[in-house]
This record gives C-alpha cells, sequence and structure tokens, in this order.
C-alpha cells in the first residue's frame, strides 16, 4: 500500500505548521513569565 | 561541496560559526553562573523554573543530532514509517508529564532518579539501576560527543579531533560557570535557533520543488519508501517508542528537569514539549524524501539532510544546517553534563563515599566532576571507535526494562522491591538477547515486555506496602 501524494502533503503540512508556530507560542509563553515574574 | 575536502561548507565558516556560537555560550554561562553559589540553585537552578522555559528545555534536549540528522536518514532508508517512528519519540515526553508532577509532589526536595530508586526499592535495586543509568550517561554522552565531530567534519572539513574537542569544551565550559541555569537558558534560545532553521529549509524545499514532484520522484526511484507496510519499519517504531519511554522515565536529565520546575509547570511542561517535538522528525525526514527529485547523488545517508539543504539553499542553507546541528548537539551534552554530574556526586559521592557532606561541598563536588565527565568523554571519543547507532540501540534494551519499575514505583504501593530488581536485570538480558539474536529494533521491546510481566506478577503474587512519606528527605545542610 503506497502512501499518496495528498496524504504526504497533508501529514508535512501539519507537522511543518506547528514546528513553525512553535517558536512564536515559546516566545509568548516567555513574555507571559517574565510578566508574572515566574520565569525562573 | 568544497571540492578540498568533501565538506559542504569552508573550514573558514565554519571556525566563524562554531567561534561565534561559543562565545556566545559561554558569555551566557559566565552570566546566568553569578549567583549560582548555593546547591540548589547550582544543580538545579532554584527549583523555581517556569513553563517557558521548562517547555523549551525539555523540547531541546530531546532534539538531539540524531533528531536532525538521524531522523532523514531514516526517512531516507525506511519511509514514511522512519519518520513517524521517529516522531513517537515524543511520546515519551507526553508520558512523562503526569510522572513529572508525581515525582515533584512525592518528592520536593529530591535531587536524583537514583534518590527514588534508593528510598523506593531500596539499596540493590538502587545499584543495578545506577549502572544501568551511568552506563546510558555515558553512552549518550560518548555518542553526541562523537556525532559532534563527525558532524562537523562533514560540514564544515574541520577534523573530528578539533570539532569533537570544540564542542565538548564549549559545552563544559558554559555548564560548569552557569550551571541548570546556563543550560536551561541557552536551550531556550538553542531551540528557537533549531525550530527556525528547519521551518526555513522545509519551507524552501516545498516552494522549490513541490510536494507532487517529490511524492512523483520517491514513486519512481525508490518506492518502497511510500510503502505503508513495510515490517521492519513498523517493528522500528514500536521499538522506538518503548526505547523513548525507557530513556525518559529514567534518566536523571528528565528527573532533574521535574526537581527544577516550579509547581504546577512539570505537568504542563512536558506535555506541550512533546507536542511541539513530535513533528520535528516529520520536518526533518521529509527534507530527505526530497533527495530523489533533486537527482542528488548521496553517498552516505547520514549526509542526506545536510546534502538536501545545501542543495535547495545553497551555502546559506549549509550554514543553517550546522547552527542547528551545533544548537541541537549542544542543548543535549549541557544537560547530560549537568545532570550526570549531580547524579554522581549526590548517589555515588555523598550517598557512598561522602556521607555527612554538606551543601558547599557538594557544590564544588559538582563542579569537578563536570569537569572529569569532560575529560572522560573526550578520552572515550578521541580514538573515534564503534558506531554512533549501534552503542544507542545496545543501551535500548537496559533503558526499556527500567520503564515498568519506575512508572509502577511511583504510583503503586504494592510493587516490591525484588520485583523492580529482577524486572532491571532479566529485562535487560532479555533485551540484550534479543538484540544480539533477532536485531537492534527489538531489544527495547524485549526489554520493557520481560520487565512488564515481572514487575506485574511480582506485585500481584507479593504485595509489598510502601508508604510515600519515606519518599521524603531532608536536604543537605
Amino acid at each position: 500500500m503506497t502512501a499518496s501524494v495528498g496524504f504526504l502533503a497533508i501529514m508535512v503540512t501539519v507537522a511543518l505548521m506547528i514546528t513553525a508556530a512553535a517558536p512564536v507560542l515559546l516566545l509568548y509563553f516567555l513574555y507571559r513569565d517574565w510578566e508574572k515574574g515566574t520565569l525562573w | 561541496m568544497n571540492p578540498a575536502n568533501g565538506a559542504i561548507l569552508d573550514p573558514t565558516i565554519g571556525w566563524i560559526i562554531l567561534g561565534s556560537f561559543s562565545l556566545l555560550w559561554l558569555f551566557l554561562g559566565w552570566y546566568w553562573g553569578r549567583k549560582a553559589g548555593e546547591l540548589d540553585e547550582y544543580v538545579l537552578a532554584g527549583r523555581q523554573v517556569g513553563l517557558a522555559l521548562g517547555v523549551a528545555t525539555a523540547m531541546a534536549t530531546w532534539v538531539t543530532s540524531n533528531t536532525t540528522m538521524l531522523a532523514p536518514q531514516l526517512a531516507y532508508q525506511m519511509g514514511i514509517w522512519g519518520m513517524l517512528g521517529y516522531s513517537l519519540g515524543a511520546v515519551g515526553l507526553m508520558l512523562f508529564a503526569p510522572l513529572a508532577r508525581r515525582i515533584r509532589e512525592l518528592m520536593p526536595e529530591g535531587y536524583t532518579s537514583g534518590d527514588f530508586i534508593r528510598l523506593r526499592y531500596g539499596v540493590t535495586a538502587w545499584r543495578v539501576f545506577l549502572a544501568i543509568s551511568l552506563l546510558y550517561c555515558l553512552g549518550w554522552l560518548v555518542s553526541m560527543g562523537m556525532a559532534g565531530g563527525i558532524l562537523i567534519n562533514a560540514l564544515t572539513g574541520i577534523s573530528y579531533l578539533y570539532g569533537m574537542t570544540v564542542i565538548l569544551a564549549i559545552c563544559v565550559g558554559y555548564t560548569l560557570m552557569g550551571g541548570f541555569r546556563a543550560v536551561i537558558g541557552t536551550d531556550f534560545i538553542q531551540a528557537l535557533l533549531i525550530l527556525v532553521g528547519l521551518t526555513v529549509i522545509a519551507f524552501l524545499a516545498i516552494g522549490t520543488i513541490g510536494f507532487e514532484q517529490i511524492h512523483a520522484a520517491v514513486v519512481e526511484n525508490r518506492p518502497r519508501l511510500l510503502d505503508l507496510l513495510m515490517p521492519a519499519a513498523i517493528m522500528f517504531l514500536f521499538n522506538n517508542l518503548l526505547f523513548g519511554m525507557g530513556e525518559i522515565f529514567h534518566s536523571n536529565v528528565w528527573w532533574s528537569r521535574a526537581f527544577a520546575f516550579r509547581g504546577g509547570v512539570g505537568f504542563k511542561a512536558y506535555l506541550i514539549s512533546g507536542v511541539l517535538w513530535a513533528p520535528i522528525p516529520i520536518v526533518a525526514g521529509f527534507i530527505a524524501l526530497a533527495a530523489p527529485a533533486m537527482n542528488l547523488n548521496v553517498p552516505a545517508p547520514d549526509m542526506v539532510g545536510p546534502m538536501v539543504s545545501a542543495e535547495v539553499l545553497g551555502v546559506t542553507g549549509a550554514i543553517l544546517v550546522l547552527i542547528m546541528v551545533f544548537a541541537a548537539l549542544s542543548s543535549s551534552i549541557d544537560s547530560l553534563l549537568a545532570a550526570t554530574s549531580i547524579l554522581i556526586v549526590e548517589d555515588i559521592y555523598r550517598r557512598h563515599l561522602k556521607p555527612k557532606a554538606g551543601a558547599a561541598h557538594l557544590r564544588r563536588a559538582s563542579s569537578v566532576i563536570i569537569l572529569g565527565l569532560g575529560a572522560l568523554t573526550w578520552v572515550l571519543c578521541a580514538p573515534r571507535i564503534g558506531n554512533l547507532a549501534a552503542v544507542l540501540n545496545y543501551v535500548g534494551a537496559f533503558v526499556a526494562s527500567t520503564i515498568w519499575p519506575i512508572a509502577a514505583g511511583l504510583y503503586w504501593r504494592s510493587t516490591n522491591p525484588a520485583g523492580a530488581t529482577i524486572a532491571m536485570i532479566a529485562g535487560s538480558a532479555a533485551g540484550l538477547t534479543g538484540y544480539y539474536l533477532i536485531g537492534w529494533y527489538v531489544a527495547a521491546l524485549l526489554g520493557a515486555f520481560v520487565s512488564m510481566i515481572i514487575v506485574l506478577t511480582s506485585t500481584w503474587a507479593r504485595p509489598k506496602r510502601f508508604e510515600w512519606q519515606q519518599l521524603s528527605e531532608a536536604e543537605p545542610a
């Protein structure tokens, strides 16, 4: 059973979207911890 | 490619990049280490680490050079299941989330995973566990040190010995100066570098070639890679899942973070880091699938990632890969140095040799151990013996055998010390037997399975009540 181009595209696009969003999320968490004084 | 030595980048560019980031890490190590005089500050960053740094350090540490280099290699050799199988390493992080919360609740003043095993199961189980844990830590450290030398050499042409020495010396330098705070702080920056670099390369590969062309080229040249029913790859998938769980459940790298995170952070940090980590091997692996569409002649599968990046982005792509690899290696080596040093200080030095040592004494001992570990790793890496992946697959049998004793020990009162000890020994033996008789891809599977059977049957047959209060211990004075 061979993976179709659609399967490959959806899998990689979802993975890439999460990877691209991760730095933004990390920076948001950093900002929030900084504001609350809970960085470390 | 640099025709002189077969590397992708010129050595001068390599030295400039390595030098710049080395200076940055060392400065940050010094800056964050200024207030790390106390033992808890130095080895656990004051036990008040927040969510942002918690998520980033868990993710960056789990993104080793293997994730950025081996994931493309696995995709190139095992196709879609290689990518998905590697991605299942994230399950270990996610499943550790409730354990991290439990660890913080049960042992608010604990230091190491060894502390838990000693208090929960007694001295024999503790020594067996220490042997497994130290073997694993050293194996991972050596494999990262060697990977550093090999990758820097392949990417820049800088000799193996120089590359390996630089990466080890820098990691030892900033971990020594800044302790755990430096490890966690630099992990945040390293996580950002890895994520941004990977995103840029993948977007450009898709934009330049496109899914349809990549898919068509793989169907034509390497159709096996798109086979959804490749048996060895499916076996690899489950083995990798259990290997990852074993690595995370037992290793002090992850326990020390559970102790260092502020109350209520551990669960969220590990869960989110798992969700954010899972797509990384898929994206990194996909880059390798673009190789057939580019008609690239890949001399060694482990260089497929950098070669595609260099082809898509030229020198900029190769520089991005070097920065990502350097960040991935540093974030793992520093964590290993810090977590292994406190394991040795607490479980070997204090508990075996100097039971009356105070906090100040142990703080100094931690520094000495970090230096010693760095030196030992260098000595073991210098001859460049053995295959790195083989070393790590070998220890898969050992670490997977600790999954059940750890998880059961944290949640079930009735799991008994003898059962846990036998589970670790017999699980390791079974995993090793499978490694030699069948193949590396069953070592963790067998180790975890045998260990599970022993823990379950011994808990059922000979339950022994444990009082959770016994896990509380006073900190050193």
